[in-house]
C-alpha cells in the first residue's frame, strides 16, 4: 500500500467518491497536495484548519465531479455499485438494532414499548430470530438497492 | 470572448513564472490574490483537469516522481493575454467613470 495511503486511511477512502477517472488520474497527487499543505506547519491548530478546509473542498469538488460527469455514459463501476448497496443495506441494520436497543434501554420500565421493540420486527418471541430477521431485511434491502442502482446504470449505458 | 472562471485564471497567471506543481499552485494562487483566493485540493485538481483538457496548460517531466508539474502551452500564453487585455481595458474603464463621477456636476 503506498505511503500516502498509509498516512492517510480514512481520507484516501473518501477519494473513492470521486468518478473513477478523475480519481484514477489525480487522486495520487491529491494525496501529495494535502500531505504538502500539512507539512508545511508545524502548528496542531493550523493542521486542524487546513483538515477542516480540505473536508469542505472534498464534499463541493466531489458535487462538481459527478455534476460534470452527467450523461457521459457510465456513471459507476458495477463493484462500486454493488458495494455501496451492501454498505447502505447494512448500515440501515446497524441503525435499527441499535435504535432498539436504546428505546429499550431508556423506558425499561414501559412494559408495553419493550414488548413491541423486543418482538419488532419479527413478532415472535425469540429476540434471536427478531435480530436475525432484521439482519435478513437489511440484506433484502441492500439487494433491492443494487437493482435499483444496476437498472439506473444500465439505462446510463445504454443512452 | 468567454473568461475563465476565476480560479482557472489564476492558476494560468500562477504558471506565468515558471512550472508548478500543486501545492506550489496553491501557494501562489494565495500570495497573488493577498490570501483572498485559498484553493483547495480537489477545486485545485478540477480546475486543472478542465485546463488540460482546454490544452491551455499541459504536464511537463520534472525529477519529483511524486508530484506532477504543470506549465503554459502556447494556447494558454495566448489566453492569458487575452484575458489580461480584458481585465486591462476594463480597469482603465473604471478609472475613467470613478474619475467622471468626482468631477463636480457630474449627473447624479
Amino acid at each position: 500500500m503506498n505511503t500516502l495511503r498509509r498516512r492517510f486511511p480514512v481520507y484516501s477512502k473518501l477519494l473513492s467518491l470521486y468518478p473513477y477517472e478523475y480519481r484514477q488520474a489525480y487522486g495520487q497527487q491529491i494525496l501529495q497536495t494535502t500531505a504538502d499543505m500539512l507539512d508545511d506547519t508545524s502548528s496542531k491548530t493550523v493542521k486542524v484548519l487546513v483538515w477542516l478546509q480540505v473536508a469542505a473542498d472534498l464534499i463541493l469538488s466531489i458535487y462538481k465531479q459527478w455534476h460534470h460527469r452527467k450523461g457521459k455514459g457510465v456513471i459507476m463501476r458495477q463493484k462500486t455499485l454493488l458495494r455501496g448497496s451492501l454498505i447502505l443495506g447494512l448500515t440501515f441494520t446497524v441503525f435499527m438494532i441499535g435504535s432498539f436497543i436504546i428505546f429499550a434501554n431508556l423506558f425499561p420500565s414501559d412494559t408495553k414499548l419493550q414488548a413491541m421493540i423486543l418482538t419488532l420486527p419479527a413478532h415472535t418471541d425469540s429476540l434471536f430470530t427478531n435480530y436475525a430477521l432484521t439482519v435478513f431485511q437489511g440484506l433484502v434491502l441492500a439487494s433491492g438497492i443494487s437493482a435499483l442502482a444496476l437498472q439506473f446504470r444500465q439505462h446510463a449505458v445504454s443512452h | 470572448m468567454d473568461l475563465l472562471p476565476h480560479v482557472s485564471f489564476s492558476i494560468l497567471m500562477a504558471l506565468s513564472l515558471k512550472p508548478r506543481h500543486g501545492y506550489e499552485i496553491m501557494q501562489q494562487v494565495k500570495e497573488d490574490s493577498l490570501g483572498k483566493v485559498r484553493l483547495g485540493p480537489g477545486s485545485l485538481y478540477t480546475a486543472i483537469k478542465q485546463l488540460i483538457e482546454d490544452k491551455f496548460i499541459e504536464e511537463v517531466p520534472e525529477k519529483d516522481a511524486r508530484r506532477r508539474y504543470y506549465c503554459l502551452t502556447q494556447k494558454g500564453w495566448g489566453k492569458l493575454s487575452t484575458e489580461i487585455e480584458y481585465f486591462d481595458n476594463t480597469l482603465k474603464l473604471a478609472r475613467q467613470r470613478q474619475a467622471y463621477e468626482s468631477t463636480p456636476g457630474a449627473a447624479a
